[in-house]
């Protein structure tokens, strides 16, 4: 364990050269908004008022980027590296609630960030390597998803909500199933209406409709918000559907799963199929990700698969993505991962109150991994 | 010592309801002095003790196994979340009926479904960084249904009572609540969603798996959920006797097989007695006049006992031999 830990503090000593130690307590509420209900079932939550209410850090990613927000100096690239326990609440009695993380987390502006991915993916995979412990490597690329569902170029709407069902084990099959069945004979006869109106008149026409039926607007949209909808459902009715040729691709291209070069190699080919429209993204997106795979193989190549549909459990990644599992510990038993997530950079500066005018133009990405579980590995 | 515990809503309407169905049974339920009012006996089970509790405080008392057996509704059960399985529904007793909905505000004139409300929290939250605010107290059962849903850019604003007014309070967006008529949601400016259906729940007759069963409280339990199934086949069977007279005996039990009846009696000479579902009686014995037979008469039954009861086997196979 020790032996572990200090390869992985020398990992992420060399990635970042500021050791932070986040409070253990963390704003319940950062991580209710950043990654939804979902974390009532995964973290320990602390009573108190809802607003102030506190969880025990569930990881270390979420604490560094608020550690981060807390530097006055943003001038240049910068790096975070903790070494520190978190807590999970866990279904089955067998899995720790309670482990040690080491990682480092990388900021930069967002030109400078790619150069870094590999630099992060290297670094964990050579600390394991130092140990004798050659790890399975899963990759991913969240943002080649989104640049499949762009190159399809769907209904706006449908596109949302495939890039939304993403994250969730089973939504994207449920949601394309959906987008590939005939529309529903929806009450969108209101919506037609309006869609013909200007804006003004389509608002009012709601506000007279609501005070005929004595109905006080509750909740929290405006009449606006609820007339706009209609008008983008009327319009809806009349605009194509989710092309089946599109959908198909997307079902494809997300289930791809091989080899790095392999599945850089498919993707490369869906590309290249009419289907596919607005294709530059896409392509970009896929040599991003080979050219990481390149420096990661310099050496010697890790047992690794790239699967477009790989997302992460918490959803904060919208990059890169790595995990590296120990097989010989177990099916998907991970030694840890990492990833690439200016959104969640962003998201945590705007509740901070904004004030922060270079998230927007600030990348950030890295890695955290359990010692005790490559220690095990190790053995 | 009482070999079993029983616990019964201790008022309200779901009280009324439930001793009305004990009584109904046989079972009828006697508060003790009423210097106490909380603890109750039941009528022909010397070995039952009857406890007066909350629905809420039953359904703690059925996962914590301090009860044996309780009645409480079906949607406070599904709440007790991992802990659900510690508990056995019995019976359904078809009162206490309400449905745990998913509700929005009325004037939302373009959410109707479960699809709309996913579509508009993720608008939601993409421009104002908030997440759609669901009222509820029903924590672990809303979190299941929109994650089933596919909805997730939401955040479960708890809510303690009066759930329903908490979007005209302006401290939530839509809400997750029961309801029977409907009509406190509408007074609320609120309305269903028509896939918004999460559970139609009901009292439940439930036993505790952790609580301990011992030979005695499971005989005892046995017994009563023998007398319960028994009034109910009492009041869903009757009793048509009819002398044999001309008829065929061949085809009088044919006719009985027919009506989904069961042969009372094997014995008695020139007689034909058969149980038969209370609607088709009428019917079943015109047919056997019919046939010859006759007179022929129906008789309503208090009680029919089984040589083993469905209920009481299935819930010795549900709560094992722990």
């Amino acid at each position: 364990m020790t032996d572990a830990a200090t390869r992985l503090r020398e990992a992420a000593g060399a990635l970042a050269s500021v050791w932070i130690e986040p409070p253990v307590l963390q704003p319940a509420n950062l991580y209710l908004e950043l990654t939804g209900e979902d974390i009532r079932a995964r973290a320990y939550m602390l009573a108190g008022d809802d607003d102030a209410a506190l969880c025990l850090r569930p990881d270390m990613t979420a604490p560094a980027v608020r550690e981060a927000l807390k530097r006055n100096d943003w001038s240049a690239a910068f790096g975070l590296a903790y070494d520190g326990l978190v807590f999970r609440r866990q279904t089955d009695s067998a899995k720790e609630s309670e482990f040690r993380q080491i990682g480092a987390e990388v900021f930069a502006p967002v030109a400078e960030i790619a150069a870094r991915e590999a630099d992060i993916t290297i670094a964990a995979l050579d600390a394991c390597r130092t140990l004798g412990v050659e790890p399975r490597m899963r990759l991913g690329d969240v943002a080649v998803f989104e640049a499949i569902v762009d190159a399809c170029a769907l209904p706006e709407s449908w596109a949302r909500r495939v890039k939304r069902a993403f994250a969730r084990p089973g939504g994207l099959a449920t949601v394309l199933r959906e987008a590939a069945a005939p529309p529903a004979p929806e009450e969108s006869i209101l919506g037609e209406a309006l869609a013909a109106l200007p804006d003004d008149r389509a608002e009012a026409v709601v506000e007279e409709l609501l005070a005929d039926a004595r109905i006080v607007l509750v909740g929290g949209r405006t009449v606006a918000d609820i007339a706009s909808r209609l008008r983008e459902k009327g319009r809806a009715m009349h605009a194509p559907r989710a092309d089946a040729a599109a959908l198909d691709l997307i079902a494809e291209a997300t289930a791809i799963e091989a080899a790095p070069d392999d599945a850089f190699a498919q993707l490369r080919a869906v590309a290249a199929r009419p289907a596919a429209k607005n294709t530059a993204a896409l392509i970009a997106a896929v040599e991003g990700a080979s050219a990481r795979w390149d420096a990661v193989k310099r050496d010697s190549a890790p047992d690794a698969t790239f699967s477009a549909g790989f997302g992460r459990g918490l959803a904060y990644y919208d990059g890169f993505v790595f995990e590296l599992e120990a097989p010989q510990l177990g099916v998907r038993a991970s030694l840890g991962g990492g990833g690439r997530y200016d959104g969640l950079l962003q998201r945590i500066a705007s509740s901070q109150g904004g004030g922060f005018a270079q998230a927007a133009s600030w990348g950030a990405a890295g890695f955290a991994m359990r010692p005790a579980r490559l220690a095990e590995a190790a053995r | 010592m009482s070999a079993l515990t029983i616990a019964v809503p201790s008022k309200g309407r779901l009280q009324e309801q439930t001793l009305a169905f004990f009584a109904d049974c046989g079972l009828a339920i006697s508060q003790d002095g009423g210097k106490r009012g909380y603890v109750a006996r039941m009528a022909g089970q010397a070995d039952v003790e009857v406890r007066l509790l909350s629905a809420g405080d039953i359904t703690a008392a059925l996962r914590d196994g301090d009860v044996h057996v309780g009645v409480t509704g079906e949607d406070l059960l599904r709440e007790l979340g991992t802990a659900f399985e510690r508990i056995v529904m019995v019976k359904p007793l078809g009162f206490g009926r309400a449905d745990l909905v998913v509700a929005a505000p009325a004037a939302w004139l373009d959410v109707t479904t479960m699809a709309d409300l996913d579509e508009v929290s993720a608008a939601m939250r993409a421009r104002t960084g908030k997440r759609l605010r669901v009222a509820t107290k029903y924590l672990k059962q809303t979190h299941a249904f929109l994650d089933g849903r596919g909805v997730d850019d939401y955040r479960i604003v708890e809510s303690l009572g009066a759930t329903e007014g908490a979007p005209a309070a302006g401290v939530a967006d839509v809400i997750v609540d029961i309801t029977t008529t409907g009509q406190t949601l509408a007074a609320n400016h609120l309305k269903t969603l028509t896939d918004g259906l999460i559970l139609r729940s009901q009292a439940q007759l439930a036993a505790s798996r952790a609580a301990s069963w011992t030979p005695a409280a499971r005989a005892t339990f046995a017994a009563i959920l023998d007398q319960i199934e028994a009034r109910e086949q009492g009041r869903s069977l009757k009793l048509v006797r009819a002398a044999i007279g001309g008829a065929s005996p061949d085809a009088l039990n044919a006719l009985v097989a027919r009506m989904g009846g069961r042969l009372a009696s094997e014995s008695e000479p020139g007689l034909i007695a058969f149980y038969c579902p209370a609607e088709r009686a009428p019917e079943a014995s015109a047919a056997a006049a019919a046939l010859g037979a006759g007179p022929v008469g129906v008789f309503g039954s208090d009680y029919v006992f089984e040589r083993v009861g469905t209920l009481s086997a299935r819930f010795a196979e549900a709560i094992g031999s722990h």
